[in-house]
């Protein structure tokens, strides 16, 4: 394995060393000896920084992703109750009523 | 024929069935990307509750906008993407927020991002927020999410070689901004 060939290479070997690092292996051993290798370390190290703090974010709870949940419904309801009673009612949505009446207004 | 009954009530019981439909879509798409959206938007807003109002309203704009979605097979891109605009948002009104409450002397008011990480934590996130667009998407699908590549090259609809590219560049960034090269 080298690294010292092309840019797509060194990319190559970073991607590997990232999979060994997800994968909770060691990318030392991915790791080629050769000149790029020092600038590849210094990114794994990032990349193991970034890695470890994903994950530490908190994921959200179970009680949690039910709140949010309800306040997505909540608020997708907003928007589709007009057109559900409008529809149930046989004619435009309200708010498509209301402007309808204001483009009628404007014409006369 | 369908099309001979009256076009009145069968239109209504059609609406409100679509309606349902929809409305299962949007539960489906939260209930598979609920801790993406919300660990996206947390990485970039740095704060759980602001994180959780940006995962919240993902979801509704998701939904509201679902007819722009062409193919669904780039969900998890478009939803991202929507994530990233909300958090930018957020984050600019939280700005003018905290330079409204210096400007009126009120400096004992905490930091949005001071709360609940640590100072290293804080400061990668940041150098996170620096990223572009596109470098972000990657880097958080790749090592945040720990997808395979060709994975993350099918979500974002680019080739393999590309997301290694840009995985690069975003990794080098993100040194330069934690070593101070590259300006916050």
């Amino acid at each position: 394995m080298t690294c010292e060939a092309t840019g797509s290479e060194r990319e190559r070997v970073l991607d590997r060393c990232i999979d060994a690092l997800i994968e909770g292996r060691s990318w030392r051993d991915e790791l080629p000896p050769c000149e790029q290798a020092e600038e590849l370390e210094q990114l794994l190290r990032v990349a193991e920084d970034v890695l470890a703090a994903g994950h530490r974010i908190p994921p959200p709870s179970g009680s949690a992703k039910e709140q949010l949940w309800r306040r997505i419904v909540r608020a997708a309801m907003t928007v589709l109750r007009p057109i559900r009673e409008g529809h149930q009612q046989g004619g435009a949505p309200p708010r498509r009523r209301a402007v309808i009446a204001a483009i009628g207004a404007l014409l006369m | 024929m369908e099309l001979a009954l009256s076009p009145a009530v069968p239109r209504a019981h059609s609406v409100v069935r679509a309606k349902d439909r929809e409305v299962a879509w949007l539960e489906a798409l939260y209930r598979e990307h609920t801790d993406r959206v919300y660990r996206y938007a947390y990485a970039l807003v740095r704060d759980p509750a602001t994180a959780e109002d940006v995962c919240a309203e993902a979801f509704v704009r998701a939904w509201q906008k679902r007819h722009a979605l062409r193919d669904e097979d780039r969900v998890v891109a478009w939803l991202l993407a929507i994530t990233r605009r909300l958090a930018m948002e957020s984050i600019r009104s939280m700005a003018r927020r905290r330079q409204f409450e210096t400007v009126i002397g009120d400096e004992d008011v905490p930091l949005p991002f001071s709360r609940g990480n640590g100072g290293d934590d804080a400061r990668l996130w940041r150098c996170f927020g620096r990223l572009s667009p596109d470098q972000q998407r990657v880097l958080y699908l790749r090592a945040i999410e720990g997808l395979p590549h060709d994975e993350v090259a099918r979500i974002l609809g680019r080739s393999p070689g590309a997301v290694r590219a840009v995985q690069f560049r975003a990794l080098a960034r993100m040194r330069r901004l934690l070593e101070g090269t590259d300006d916050l």
